[in-house]
């Protein structure tokens, strides 16, 4: 059994008096999906950030492989894994085909005209926003722009690859604006990217897409790990009520669990609602 | 679906080569444009002389052949309007490669060199000494040094700019949103001060303060060309390492870094790069406005946002048009000279404002 690739030991990042993360520790080994689910300001994308070098953690460290992170140049680190955060904008109105090459002009720019070509072809492709190529950034769709993102992360993999041989991707809520199909396409790539040996870390919202494409789950409420593991393992109506406040109805198909959203109404809102109508009634 | 695939793919190839071309051919206009504005501008002043004369100007001084060198037509070329116009070019060329490094940096269109308090601490510190160098000085050195205004506004300008950069960074860090913020302030205070010199000066101090603060070519001498160009032309030979910096940036700065760049570094390095050429060029011809916004605007509208394309085509473009402003201020009035600042602002404003309306998608 070899090591996990990225080790981060006892997170915590404070910003002015608040603790966003506290005592985080995760591994994220080669090859394996694991998804973080937590409600909002549970601190997911600020792991993320400490994960992925653009902010430093308080205490605990982080490994790449054997090197600390601390330790490791801009360009190195971007051999190493690519990054799509959340609704990025652009300040002047490149074309989409110059967005993805973004990706490439960092860690491949040693390669030869027509390569770099072809990795920003087949990102384009892989993302299928070739149709939007000569497209400016600032005129597409929320959901396109979040495309054209992932087709610039992807370029930006695949030109690292022949550099580092391990390497990790991360993605916080990337299907955030994606309609239905493209948020499978989506995730399905990185499943993909996983199957070829890379680390995908990702934050999503949707617990069933979570469950389905995890091989491993971490939930996070209030800045700590609360469970992490298989998502079978995981996922309980206990957890669900502790770290969401809600209760839902969990089935079990094909060994997974799976959530049903309209089962919401018999949890605490239908006991609140009867309340306000009881209240109500007796002030009438 | 393999049809629309193929379809989509050749409008890539023909997205790219069309941009590869119009790239090509501005590249090609802006030079022939520079060009025959220089062969315009040595021909015309006081003593006009004719191109092909000009031409033969230059190649004597080329192939040094020094009799054709002692006509009276060849020492005006090439001792008044040869230096004026190398100083027009290189003062053209880094305020618009300033102005479009100012505007990737804070990832503004809108931006300017004069926000990095370079203008302002250059105008205080020139007028600190138009207006209480004779006073206190003179006493120490007798009269001042013809060097003595460049050289306060060009130290002026660095500090306030250095200062600013320390303002602005913590732990490493520089916010670009705090420096800009500080630069208003600081901009506001400098402003007050030198309107209370402009207040307590004489009639001479505030005309040689209020032509200075229009701008002018009209003192340039080789003297000032070999002052300058050591400071504006590690600008230009560096902007081609600064230009992914600068298309990465637009993403925003965590993506830069996440993309494998040395974000501080570069920022460190355009600001620094901007305060020196931005300071030379306003200690060698005054206060100089809206040629920072106007040449990479437009370039951005004919070839887009690259700045592999934009920085070094905006050198070009940002010389010629100082070099065409500067025949017009001389051409205009002749025998007198409008200050040149006057000119660039002239073109400049109305243009700012179209792209204004433009932005609010007015005629989009």
């Amino acid at each position: 059994m070899i090591g996990p690739f990225i080790q981060a030991d006892n997170l915590t990042y404070r910003a002015g008096s608040s603790t966003l993360v506290k005592g985080a520790s995760l591994s994220l080994f080669a090859g394996e999906f694991t998804v973080i689910i937590g409600p909002n300001g549970a601190g997911k994308s600020t792991l993320l950030k400490m994960l992925t070098g653009e902010l430093r953690p308080l205490t605990g460290s982080i490994h790449y492989g054997t090197a600390c992170i601390t330790r490791l140049p801009a360009w190195r680190l971007a051999c190493q894994r690519a990054v799509m955060a959340q609704g990025i904008r652009l300040a002047f109105p490149f074309s989409v085909y110059e967005v993805v090459r973004l990706g490439i002009d960092g860690v491949g720019r040693t390669r030869v005209r027509h390569a770099r070509h072809a990795l920003v072809a087949d990102a384009l492709a892989t993302a299928d926003i070739t149709h939007l190529a000569a497209r400016s950034y600032q005129t597409l769709s929320g959901g396109e722009q979040q495309r054209v993102q992932f087709a610039r992360v992807l370029s930006q993999l695949k030109a690292g690859s022949s550099v580092e041989p391990q390497q990790a991707l991360f993605l916080d809520e990337p299907i955030a604006s994606l309609d239905l199909c493209h948020q499978f396409d989506l995730l399905d790539t990185a499943k993909a990217q996983a199957a070829d040996g890379v680390g995908v870390l990702a934050v999503l919202h949707d617990l069933n897409l979570a469950i389905t494409y995890a091989d491993r789950l971490i939930v996070m409420k209030e800045g700590m790990i609360v469970a992490q593991g298989s998502p079978a393992d995981v996922i309980s109506n206990a957890l669900l009520k502790d770290v969401f406040d809600v209760s839902l109805l969990i089935e079990t198909r094909d060994n997974m669990p799976c959530i049903l959203p309209q089962s919401r109404l018999h949890g605490r809102d239908a006991a609140r609602a009867g309340a306000h109508v009881g209240h109500f009634l007796q002030k009438a | 679906m393999s049809i629309a695939h193929s379809t989509a793919t050749d409008l890539l190839a023909q997205h790219i080569n069309r941009q590869q071309r119009n790239a090509i051919h501005l590249t090609i206009a802006l030079i022939v444009l520079a060009c025959s504005l220089a062969i315009l501008s040595l021909g015309n002043g006081a003593v006009a002389i004719p191109p092909a004369n000009v031409m033969k100007v230059l190649g004597a001084g080329i192939t040094g052949n020094s009799d054709f060198l002692q006509s009276r037509e060849a020492l005006v070329i090439l001792n008044i309007r040869m230096p004026r116009l190398m100083l027009g070019f290189m003062v053209g060329a880094a305020l618009a490669v300033s102005g479009a490094l100012m505007q990737g940096l804070f990832r503004n269109p809108l931006a300017d060199p004069g926000l990095v308090g370079v203008s302002a601490g250059a105008g205080l510190a020139a007028a600190v000494m138009i207006v209480l160098g004779e006073r206190y000085l003179s006493g120490f050195i007798g009269n001042l040094p013809f060097a003595a205004l460049p050289l306060a506004a060009f130290l002026g300008g660095l500090i306030s700019t250095l200062l600013l950069y320390a303002i602005a960074t913590r732990q490493g860090r520089t916010s670009i949103a705090t420096m800009l913020l500080a630069g208003v302030a600081l901009g506001a205070l400098a402003g007050a001060t030198t309107g209370l010199l402009a207040y307590i000066s004489d009639d001479r101090q505030l005309r040689d303060l209020s032509f200075w603060s229009m701008g002018s070519l009209g003192g340039a001498t080789w003297t000032k060309v070999f002052a300058i160009a050591p400071i504006v032309l590690p600008l230009l030979c560096t902007v081609p390492l600064l230009a992914r910096g600068m298309n990465a940036l637009a993403l925003g700065e965590a993506e830069a870094f996440h993309l494998g760049l040395p974000v501080q570094r570069i920022k460190a390095l355009a600001i620094v790069l901007v305060a020196l050429a931005v300071g030379a060029s306003v200690a060698a011809a005054g206060i100089i406005g809206f040629v920072g916004i106007v040449v990479p605007h437009l370039l951005r509208l004919l070839i887009g946002p690259d700045h592999r394309m934009l920085l070094p085509l905006s050198a070009v473009a940002g010389g010629a048009l100082l070099i065409g402003a500067d025949i017009i201020a001389r051409l205009s009035v002749a025998p007198a000279e409008l200050p040149i600042g006057i000119i660039t602002a002239a073109i400049g404003a109305p243009f700012f404002l179209w792209l204004l309306l433009r932005r609010t998608g007015l005629s989009e």
